[in-house]
């Protein structure tokens, strides 16, 4: 009796919710650990190198293999796993399907017989994916990143990491936070929010939560689009849009590991046909679909007379059954393909042609270490990991500044946060180099931009009061904002007074930001930093001053 | 027909009724602090100067040996604050912050002495995460068992400064105002606005609001704030000190290693000492002379009582 106890809890659909479930909070605590100074024992963009396509996508696009290669190791395991097992990373490792797990569930509702949503089999659509994928490749391959926009574990990655993440870290903090002064319910509430705190928010920002522009909003509308596409029927993103699992379920056309029905034992009772998620199965178990299964063998669950097995053969045979078994196979139209094709070639100008390539903005301060621009859009996937492990949260993401194909990318916005001088850590967690990495004392050294005083804000330019409060944090070793002692007329008094009146040396200036963000004038700051003679560009450098390009 | 389990009236009166709970709750649980002036308890120690040792924290013991042992200050079951320097993510050779040496071997003496507790924090201008680390003394602290927090932005409240010249009230952090005893510990250092930066100034980190807006006349500023918080002592960290480009950067060559430790209740007293060390004297700074204008200590160091020792090794 233990014995089939034993077995029934062990079976491979509670196994795989089991690997599934701790997958997912591992990839929640790497989110949660992905701060300054990096501590955690695993990189802070595993999931993200696990990623095959955004490998793919990366190295056509940037056209640049070397690093990127030895960076994406963890995907050449997946691709290498996925020949022997077929999709299992959408169902056991991929954490936007987990989320969309969790959904179907909530959307649903627990019962799994009642509440069937009408449409769960269209077969028509699910060749949607494959097409994304051709429409995604030709993109990647005329140099247009796209992995941002359909690439589930970017995706998924900037929506925890930074709209899930500062969402939640508001509502905490604006719930337990005011509870403080509360007796006794504080007991309770104090050692919540204190570890909160300390552990996971602080880092980030003094306000106890992260700070966001209005794009984090669209992005967690988007995500939460994603997970809505559920009410039409479950895994809707996995089963027709997502072009990783399209590029997974194409490569296990030819995995072992098969779905094998005995027709002696089968009664055709269809409960695997309407259990199935990814509708991967036919009616009656006719057969099924090797690159619509996600593994997760939830067919055996519920298969009355126990027909369903999993068995390994070799490639050869297996694609012989499939012939047999499914006539269908993978029916995909040629005509459909050369649309997506010229979708993808039509994308490229539409992203990347922007109103002028003369016309520089001066408000986009990328992160030290990022590439010249034309090569950090080519590999930004946007999975905002930068953002989260900014410590003073200075990496807020772009609406349109770098043109369309730069939705998303990060930018320092010194109003909110400025780059800290000790820290180098963007660099550190970028999944395709997009941001190199830089040892500290190379980063310290590194001009992503420029101060220049606002004489009409600036307090001992404009009102003759003493201020230096932009001199007092500049980390640069010898000062790059000095300042001249002028004395002046007071108009009230008609006293003299020394003021001390700020000027910033530019060829020293790193444009780090930190005197923009500290200025006690916080609506129009007294001083401001521009990307210019940030050190990526230096053919944009006028050389006035004699420097030497 | 079924019973409404629900109606709209009694729906809005219990809504109501909680709100309106929720809302007292802070009201409930809030109990005045002590008048910060109560913390005043001063003896007329003079300034007792350690120097002539590598060692930080022997210099700490000598100079507190010398005013009679940290017992005169801290009694059984004291909750006391410590209030370095920890203003800047940065490593203890850049003197840019207190030396944790120095803090750790007061924390020490503090527990020894028979402190409930110790706590150490201070407002940071940098991250405080990164400066409590790369300071070296979130580490230190926690070695001899004192008790390091970051600053909560919500535990500030307004306080009155009725005898401000300038300031008439500001934002200030009930932890240090709620303690039995207060003690000082900042460094000495460069800072282009006030020359130097050291026991008058330091105690700008327990101030909340923007305190980029105090720069202006910022000498009278800190002796405004120094008529409120009154530390029952002040140990100013002379080890090592930033002679330019302060209070936060600087080349290693900025850096003096002067080995001193000086310890007095007069803040006035140690700063016009500490301007010793840099060539200047406290005429020569502003929050010092007006800190004695105001009758917050003595600056003339013919009038205070110094006593120097020789610490070896």
């Amino acid at each position: 009796m233990n014995i089939i106890r034993f077995q029934q809890f062990f079976r491979l659909s509670n196994i795989r919710r089991i690997v599934q479930l701790l997958v997912f909070l591992l990839f929640l605590i790497l989110i949660v650990q992905t701060v300054f100074p990096l501590e955690s024992w695993l990189p802070a963009d595993f999931f993200l190198r696990l990623d095959p396509l955004a490998a793919i996508g990366t190295i056509l696009s940037s056209r640049s293999a070397g690093t990127l290669l030895t960076k994406f190791l963890p995907a050449i395991v997946i691709v290498v796993l996925t020949l022997f097992l077929g999709r299992f990373f959408c169902n056991w490792i991929c954490p936007l399907g987990t989320t969309i797990d969790f959904a179907d569930r909530v959307i649903r509702g627990k019962s799994k017989w009642v509440r069937k949503p009408k449409l769960m089999h269209t077969p028509p659509l699910r060749n949607l994916k494959y097409y994304i994928l051709g429409g995604f490749l030709i993109a990647a391959l005329l140099s247009a990143q796209v992995a941002w926009l359909m690439d589930p574990i970017p995706i998924v990655t900037r929506s925890y990491a930074v709209t899930v993440y500062s969402y939640f870290s508001y509502a905490a903090n604006t719930l337990l936070g005011p509870l403080w002064q509360v007796p006794i319910v504080n007991k309770v509430s104090e050692p919540i929010y204190g570890f909160l705190r300390d552990y996971v928010f602080i880092p980030n920002s003094e306000l106890g939560y992260q700070s966001i522009t209005m794009l984090h909003h669209i992005a967690f509308i988007a995500f939460m689009g994603i997970l809505a596409l559920s009410l039409l029927y479950p895994r809707f993103w996995c089963r027709d849009l997502c072009p990783l699992g399209a590029l997974l379920g194409l490569l296990s056309k030819i995995s072992f590991l098969r779905w094998v029905v005995d027709k002696e034992k089968c009664v055709e009772c269809n409960k695997c046909y309407h259990e199935c998620k990814t509708n991967a199965i036919l009616e009656k178990g006719d057969g099924y679909l090797v690159q619509e299964c996600v593994d997760c063998f939830n067919c055996q669950d519920v298969c009355p007379v126990d027909a369903i097995k999993f068995a390994f053969q070799s490639p050869s045979t297996s694609l012989k059954r499939e012939k047999q078994y499914t006539p269908q196979g993978l029916d995909l139209s040629k005509r459909r393909f050369i649309q997506a094709a010229a979708f993808g070639a039509v994308a490229v100008p539409f992203l990347k042609l922007k109103p002028s390539d003369r016309d520089y903005p001066p408000l986009l301060i990328r992160p030290p270490g990022s590439l010249p621009e034309e090569q950090f859009l080519d590999k930004c996937i946007r999975c905002a990991e930068c953002m989260k492990v900014c410590p003073t949260n200075a990496l807020h993401p772009t609406l349109f500044e770098a043109g369309v194909e730069g939705i998303g990318t990060p930018k320092l916005v010194p109003k909110m946060g400025y780059c800290d001088y000790e820290c180098n850590a963007c660099g550190q967690v970028c999944p395709t180099d997009a941001i190199k990495k830089l040892a500290l004392e190379e980063k310290k050294k590194l001009k992503i931009g420029t101060a220049y005083f606002n004489k009409n804000k600036c307090y001992p330019w404009n009102e003759n009061l003493n201020c230096l409060v932009c001199e007092e944090h500049c980390p640069t070793p010898e000062k790059s904002i000095k300042f001249w002692e002028v004395e002046v007329l007071e108009q009230k008094t008609n006293k003299k007074i020394v003021v001390k009146r700020p000027y910033v040396v530019t060829e020293t200036c790193i444009g780090c930001g930190i005197c923009e963000n500290k200025c006690p004038i916080k609506e129009e700051p007294g001083i401001r930093v521009t990307a210019r003679e940030e050190e990526r560009h230096r053919e944009r450098y006028s050389g006035g001053r004699g420097i030497e390009l | 027909m079924s019973e409404p389990k629900f109606n709209r009236r009694d729906f809005i009166k219990n809504t109501v009724a909680a709100g309106i709970a929720f809302a007292s709750f802070p009201l409930l649980g809030y109990s005045e602090s002590k008048t910060p002036s109560a913390q005043v308890a001063k003896k007329d120690i003079g300034l007792a100067i350690a120097t002539g040792s590598d060692d930080p924290k022997k210099l700490v013991q000598a100079a507190i040996d010398a005013v009679g042992g940290m017992g005169q200050f801290v009694s059984r079951g004291d909750i006391v604050v410590v209030k370095p320097n920890i203003g800047w993510s940065r490593t203890p050779e850049q003197a840019a912050n207190t030396n944790p040496y120095i803090v750790e071997k007061i924390v020490e003496l503090c527990l020894n002495a028979g402190a409930k507790k110790v706590k150490v924090f201070d407002r940071t201008c940098n991250r405080a995460k990164t400066t409590y680390r790369r300071s070296g003394i979130e580490a230190a602290v926690k070695r001899v068992g004192g008790d390091i927090k970051y600053v909560d932005e919500r535990k500030f409240k307004e306080v009155k400064i009725p005898q401000g010249k300038r300031l008439k009230s500001w934002r200030m952090y009930i932890e240090a105002l709620d303690a039995d005893v207060l003690i000082n510990v900042p460094i000495a250092k460069h800072h282009s606005t006030s020359r130097l930066t050291m026991a008058m100034k330091n105690l700008m980190g327990v101030l909340g609001g923007n305190r980029g807006d105090l720069h202006n006349q910022l000498g009278q500023n800190l002796a405004d704030i120094n008529t409120v918080i009154k530390p029952n002592l002040t140990i100013l960290d002379a080890y090592r000190i930033l002679t330019a480009h302060g209070p936060n950067s600087g080349t290693p060559d900025d850096v003096k290693l002067t080995k001193q430790v000086i310890v007095g209740t007069d803040p006035v007293a140690v700063d016009s000492y500490g301007a010793t060390l840099f060539g200047l004297t406290g005429q020569d700074l502003d929050f010092v002379r007006i800190g004695h204008e105001m009758e917050l200590g003595e600056m003339d160091l013919n009038k205070v009582a110094l006593k120097t020792i020789e610490v070896g090794g």
